[in-house]
């Protein structure tokens, strides 16, 4: 606790480990104050569990501690704590530990388990041991051979194995143990599990007369006796010899233990038993349970899927061994011959020595020796080349990059000062012109403009070559790699010399340059424009834009109709015109040729006409088109088709002359009708169909007034377009009526309101989705669900019948074999012929069949079906 | 409570566990209070000193009581220190007065045995608290570990059937047991394996070690498990030894490496152990073994990176080792690199000691000083003593360049614990 110290400062408590310390030894510092010192004899926690904190051989050593480092006492005793004895040897048993160990130089690795190495699980002890003596002296006696230990180990081990195997509970009633001639059967079963059996077999696929681990042979080498092990008799020789007085044996000992193994081993926890043992002490290595994840079929196949899996590359695993192994023994064999050729060789050579003979030495050299150091030369001779090779292309390489970086730069700096040129061209410009509307936001626009026709205008001249000459280079160079690539994988990849990657393997290093980046940029921009305005001109679908339309400011929508068989002829169906359907509705537009627009625009500034800066696309060609600014109505505005200098005072617009151009610029539009749908009937003739907008049936009696002249409400026959064409010209002869004046017309439409407004209320029908208080998502998605659960069982219930009928059929016609069978058969007995049922051929029987279509009992057949239905169900639903 | 006579000590004696006939003669097995349980022993009735009164036990309640005016007075000392500093510790900051060492399980909190069990089932590997009565009474009387013939300690869970003999005979190659003489030989004529069954990782001309995988070897080292319960009182083998990997050091002569000492380590621990059990096999006990063993687990966790201290609690001798290599490794620090400035933090760095430990060392040492308003370390004359007389002894070490090894790592899927 930081009380105040009798110096009066506070000690610390606290103590940040980032914090450095100083080191000071005793020497270089005073004694500091006893009393701090006394204070700081706190209570230290040691990490003993509290019971045992207190043992007093624990407090002894801790206070000699503290009496050494704390209170700087000298001399003090050094204390321990006491443990029991265990210095003892136990000398008789040394024996035990003969074997010498022959150890690795290498740090030793090892995976082998305790279980691979003790060879025989069964240990005898002193009871088997006492009965082992007495059974071998019996033996004796019959002068039959002895049963060594580990020979009687064996049989015991196969006895208890088969009870564990086949009686796990066996302690459970002790009486029900094997007889001995069942255990006997089964001990002979080779077991799965032995591992000798498996090298046995896996010698026998290999080809290896013995197979041998190094875990096997290690106590027969080292053995310091000399003894030579005795080989060990078989299973089943050891059954038939001693089997059943060692049962006899082994079922006392069995029983004695009731029913546990003779051998005690831990106890775990008994997975049979619902409780848990907690308390016994004896019990131990529980496992931990832990929550198990939610079995769901899809974890289950998941499993499966590993399982295959690993069943698979063990498989896989198994074959390239099996394969190696073979490869080796051939190698071996391979080698043992060569060995007893050389062998004969030099006996051969002995002979010819002794007898004399020179020449013929060719049988004496080992050719195929030469030839192999004839291809290793060949071999070494190749890959200098394609070394040689290498280093030319790599530094081809280099010197082609050089000249291509020093052209891009070239090209980048032409472009630069044309730019600049080009900038000072337009200054110069404006400046000359004086015009007064430049201000701010011009200039601003100017700028922009000027951006966009670097890209657009001159971008063809001069970067587009640049680019498309950027882009050839590129491809230049990709084309190469790939060759390279090719070149490399075609030709057997060279060994290199140096740790090196290989050239088409050297990462391209993309070296952008301002060209790239420009370009990039370019193409971006041009992007967003673009889907900004098709965007733009995607909401007004359906509308006729007469404000802000993306790419005009305004359409006119005659002239496209009138227009296109001329201007476009491409254009085959006149449907396909933008605006077409407007153009031909049933609104029939009146003069727009005398609607001046331009009015409309002028005093925006967006559309005026005379800004220059101001490109326009058209929709139809895509041609970009620029106004000239001398033109008061470019081409491309002139829509009505007259002079500049016609409209030129009509653009000034007087006040006095406003109401007569309003007047003049009226739209005559006569009432809705109804919806027309188009159509090519018999013999190319035209229909107009008319259809009522709404099922009102005032509105269908005001529809046949109407209609009255023509042929009926349903359909009339139009002229054909030419004549149509007439009728609009027609209708700009005569002589105009304002809508809005004539009284007749206010009449239809006050008439038409009643109507449509009426329908409109009749038509704002609640969703029945929002009746039942549904998101109409949901409902969307249950109605979708319904129809595809709907659809589903009507294919279902299609597939059913298509089985039953096939059923039915099958049993129809074995019905009628059976008939045919028996008629056949008392044919042939009364006829009393030699032949009997006589196999029919599949053929004939088909023949039979279609000749006897008679129907049996048809109508029993569905009703027999309909019982079996849901079990031919799962069935289709399967198939 | 009565009063044994033991060697001219007198003795409490807190409860007679248990009684055994032995050769006609009834035999008391008798803990003595104060004293540790591998002291426990059977004892003659006339041993048993019938003049002096009898001390009952004391009733729970009153240490009860005892314990609510601690509590008491310790909230109220608390509140003071609260009130006295009026902040909170910062992250880096500790408080010197109350260095807990954490994994303890304070007296207020007993935890019950139910808890202790669920704890243990994803860490850890030591139990504290109450025991079962016959896992408080040792089962054995002599255990042969090779060719060592050693008392054991404490309770071990070996099949209870061999008990009944009380002698055990341990290979010391597989630490497979026998409690027939027999067995034991016809199993050592058959046994071929030298050596923990694992990979080596450090060898010297004095020691090696393997590294020895719980869920690889399950049976050697449930019997390595099983043998170390004989000597440390708070292991724990409810649960199997899967997440467990062990370090055995092991001794070479011409037969083979005979384990020397081990310890064992979580795969993943969660509270930051770098050490579970740890073990020197007693006959190899009081020869430097424990202090090497300590310092492999201290170069391991450097290996890995990783500040690390041992599971506890500690038994008395752990503590004892592990001070003692605390203080060693400290003051070669600090003498041997004349180290004029350093903080706990980077000790720390350099020892994988956690600061936790570092701090209590440097107060059991008297070195941690308050001198011109600073913390200082002070080595004192007697420290220094105290080294250059270890140094003289000359003790193995470990030599860091031997250890191959990798921290071996784990899935998650390999760490679920379950088969």
């Amino acid at each position: 606790m930081a009380l105040p110290s009798s110096t009066g400062r506070f000690r610390q408590r606290r103590i940040s480990v980032k914090q450095t310390l100083q080191v000071l030894r005793q020497k270089d510092m005073p004694n500091l104050d006893r009393e701090e010192q006394q204070r700081e004899l706190q209570h230290v926690e040691t990490g003993v569990e509290k019971g045992e904190e207190e043992e007093r051989d624990l407090q002894a050593v801790m206070h000699a501690a503290d009496a050494r480092f704390r209170s700087g006492k000298k001399n003090v005793k050094d204390v321990s704590i006491p443990t029991p004895d265990a210095s003892k040897t136990w000398t008789d048993e040394s024996a035990l530990y003969s074997l010498k160990y022959q150890f690795p130089k290498d740090y030793l690795k090892y995976s082998a388990t305790v279980e691979d190495t003790c060879g025989c699980p069964y240990n005898m002890d002193e009871d088997d041991s006492d009965f082992l003596l007495k059974f071998n002296a019996d033996l004796k006696q019959r002068k039959t051979e002895a049963c060594s230990e580990p020979e009687f180990e064996i049989v015991m081990y196969n006895f208890e194995r088969i009870v564990e195997q086949k009686q796990p509970f066996l302690r459970m009633d002790p009486k029900q143990i094997l007889g001995y001639d069942d255990i006997k059967q089964l001990a002979l079963i080779p077991d799965e599990n032995d591992r000798s059996r498996i090298y046995q077999e896996l010698g026998k696929q290999l080809g290896i007369p013995m197979f041998e681990t190094l875990l096997d042979n290690v106590s027969t080498e080292g053995s310091t006796d000399g003894d030579i092990v005795p080989e060990l008799r078989p299973l089943r020789v050891l059954l038939e010899l001693y089997g059943a007085k060692i049962y006899e044996h082994w079922k006392f000992r069995r029983l004695a233990r009731k029913g546990l193994p003779i051998t005690p081993g831990l106890r775990f926890e008994d997975p049979t038993q619902p409780q848990k043992d907690d308390d016994d002490p004896y019990v131990c290595f529980r496992r931990r349970e832990y929550r198990h994840a939610r079995k769901t079929r899809r974890a289950d196949m998941q499993g499966v899927m590993k399982l295959r899996l690993l069943d698979r590359d063990f498989r896989a695993l198994q074959q390239v061994l099996q394969m190696v192994t073979m490869r080796e023994n051939k190698r071996r064999d391979e080698l043992e011959t060569s060995w007893a050729v050389f062998k004969q060789r030099c006996v051969i050579k002995d002979v010819k020595r002794s007898l004399g003979i020179v020449g013929e030495d060719q049988e004496l050299i080992d050719h195929r020796r030469r030839e192999k150091r004839r291809e290793r030369e060949r071999k070494e001779r190749e890959k200098r080349e394609q070394m040689k090779k290498e280093r030319e292309r790599a530094a081809n390489d280099k010197k082609d990059k050089i000249k291509r970086e020093k052209e891009r730069a070239k090209a980048l700096r032409q472009v630069r000062l044309k730019d600049k040129k080009r900038r000072r061209k337009g200054k110069d410009g404006n400046s000359l012109d004086g015009s007064p509307d430049i201000d701010g936001s011009s200039r601003k626009g100017h700028r922009h403009a000027l951006q966009r026709r670097v890209l657009i205008d001159d971008g063809p001249e001069s970067l587009a070559a640049q680019l498309r000459k950027q882009e050839a280079l590129q491809l230049g160079e990709k084309l190469a790699a790939e060759k390279a690539r090719e070149a490399s994988l075609a030709a057997p990849p060279p060994v290199q010399p140096y740790v090196k990657l290989p050239s088409a393997k050297i990462p391209d290093l993309a070296v952008t340059s301002v060209d790239s980046v420009l370009h990039q940029k370019m193409t971006g921009i041009r992007k967003a424009v673009s889907d900004k305005l098709i965007r733009r001109k995607l909401q007004d679908e359906g509308w006729i834009n007469y404000t802000d339309d993306p790419y005009n400011p305004y359409l006119d929508i005659t002239d496209t109709i009138e227009s296109t068989d001329k201007e476009f002829p491409w254009i085959k169906d006149r449907s396909h015109v933008p605006f077409s359907s407007i153009a031909s509705s049933s609104y029939v537009l009146k003069n727009p040729r005398e609607i001046d627009f331009s009015y409309v625009f002028n005093n925006s500034r967006h559309y005026s006409n005379n800004d220059s800066e101001i490109t326009k696309i058209n929709p139809i060609s895509g041609q970009v088109v620029r106004n000239d600014r001398h033109n008061f109505m470019p081409c491309f505005y002139d829509l009505a088709g007259r002079d500049a200098d016609d409209i030129e005072d009509a653009g000034a617009f007087p006040g006095a002359d406003r109401e007569s151009f309003y007047e003049n610029n009226k739209i005559d539009v006569s009432e809705i009708l109804a919806k027309v749908r188009h159509r090519v009937g018999v013999s190319g003739c035209e229909w107009l169909d008319r259809k009522p907008i709404s099922e009102n049936s005032d509105y269908a009696g005001y529809l046949d007034s109407l209609l009255k002249p023509d042929n009926g409400n349903k359909s009339a026959i139009m002229e054909k377009s030419d004549t149509a064409k007439d009728s609009t010209t027609n209708s700009l002869k005569r002589k105009r009526v304002s809508v809005y004046d004539s009284t007749s017309s206010a009449a239809k439409r006050l008439r038409s309101r009643f109507l449509f407004d009426d329908d409109l209320e009749a038509a704002d029908v609640v969703e029945p989705a929002k009746l039942n208080g549904v998101d109409p998502q949901t409902q969307h998605v249950r109605f979708g669900c319904m129809l595809l659960s709907k659809a589903y069982e009507g294919m279902q219930r299609i597939r059913q019948h298509q089985v039953e009928a096939y059923q039915a059929r099958m049993r129809e016609r074995q019905k009628l074999m059976l008939h045919q069978k028996k008629k056949l058969q008392q044919k042939q007995t009364s006829k009393s012929s030699v032949k009997k049922s006589v196999p029919q051929k599949p053929r004939q029987r088909k023949k039979k069949r279609q000749a006897q279509t008679q129907p049996v009992s048809r109508d029993q057949q569905p009703a027999s079906k309909k019982r079996k239905s849901p079990s031919a169900k799962p069935a289709a639903a399967t198939a | 409570m009565s009063s044994i006579r033991r060697e001219k000590r007198e003795i409490h004696f807190g409860r007679g566990l248990g009684s055994q006939l032995k050769h006609e003669r009834m035999l008391y097995y008798v803990h003595y209070v104060l004293y540790n349980k591998r002291l426990d022993e059977l004892i003659p009735f006339k041993k048993i000193d019938t003049h002096r009164p009898l001390y009952m036990p004391k009733p729970q309640e009153k240490e009860d009581k005892k314990h609510k005016k601690k509590k008491q007075k310790k909230k109220k000392s608390t509140k003071d220190t609260d009130n006295d500093k009026g902040q909170s510790l910062e992250d880096d900051e500790v408080d010197l007065d109350h260095l807990n060492v954490q994994g303890i399980v304070r007296k207020e909190d007993q935890l019950s045995r139910a808890d202790a069990i669920k704890r243990l089932r994803t860490s850890g590997s030591m139990i504290q608290g109450d025991v079962h009565v016959t896992a408080r009474m040792r089962n054995f009387s002599k255990v042969f570990i090779g060719k060592h013939e050693v008392e054991p300690w404490y309770f071990s869970p070996y099949p209870v059937e061999f008990t009944e003999k009380g002698i055990l005979y341990i290979d010391d190659f597989t630490l497979n047991f026998f409690g027939s003489k027999k067995q034991f030989e016809r199993f050592r004529s058959k046994s071929t394996l030298r050596h923990p069954p694992g990979n080596e990782i450090y060898r010297d001309d004095y020691v090696s070690f393997f590294e020895i995988d719980g869920k690889k070897q399950t049976t050697w080292c449930r019997n390595l498990c099983l043998m170390s319960k004989l000597f440390l009182d708070h292991k724990t083998v409810y649960y199997d030894v899967d997440p467990f990997l062990f370090y055995c050091m092991t001794r070479r002569d011409e037969y083979g490496y005979h384990l020397v000492g081990y310890f064992s380590k979580e795969k993943e621990s969660a509270d930051g152990y770098n050490v579970a059990c740890i073990l020197t096999l007693p006959m190899y006990q009081r020869h430097g073994y424990g202090k090497l063993l300590i310092q492999f687990s201290y170069e391991l966790s450097k290996m890995e990176g990783k500040v690390g201290s041992p599971e506890k609690p500690l038994s008395d001798l752990g503590l004892l080792s592990y001070r003692a290599y605390w203080t060693e490794t400290i003051s070669r620090l600090l003498i041997e690199n004349h180290i004029s400035e350093i903080s706990i933090d980077e000790i720390s760095q350099m020892t994988s000691m956690t600061t936790t430990d570092i701090l209590h060392t440097l107060q059991i040492l008297n070195m941690l000083k308050y001198y011109k308003g600073q913390h200082i370390i002070c080595l004192s004359d007697q420290v220094i003593n105290t080294y250059n007389r270890l140094r003289k002894k000359k003790r193995h070490t470990i030599d860091a360049s031997k250890l191959v090894w990798k921290p071996p790592v784990f899935t998650a899927a390999q760490l679920r614990f379950g088969w």
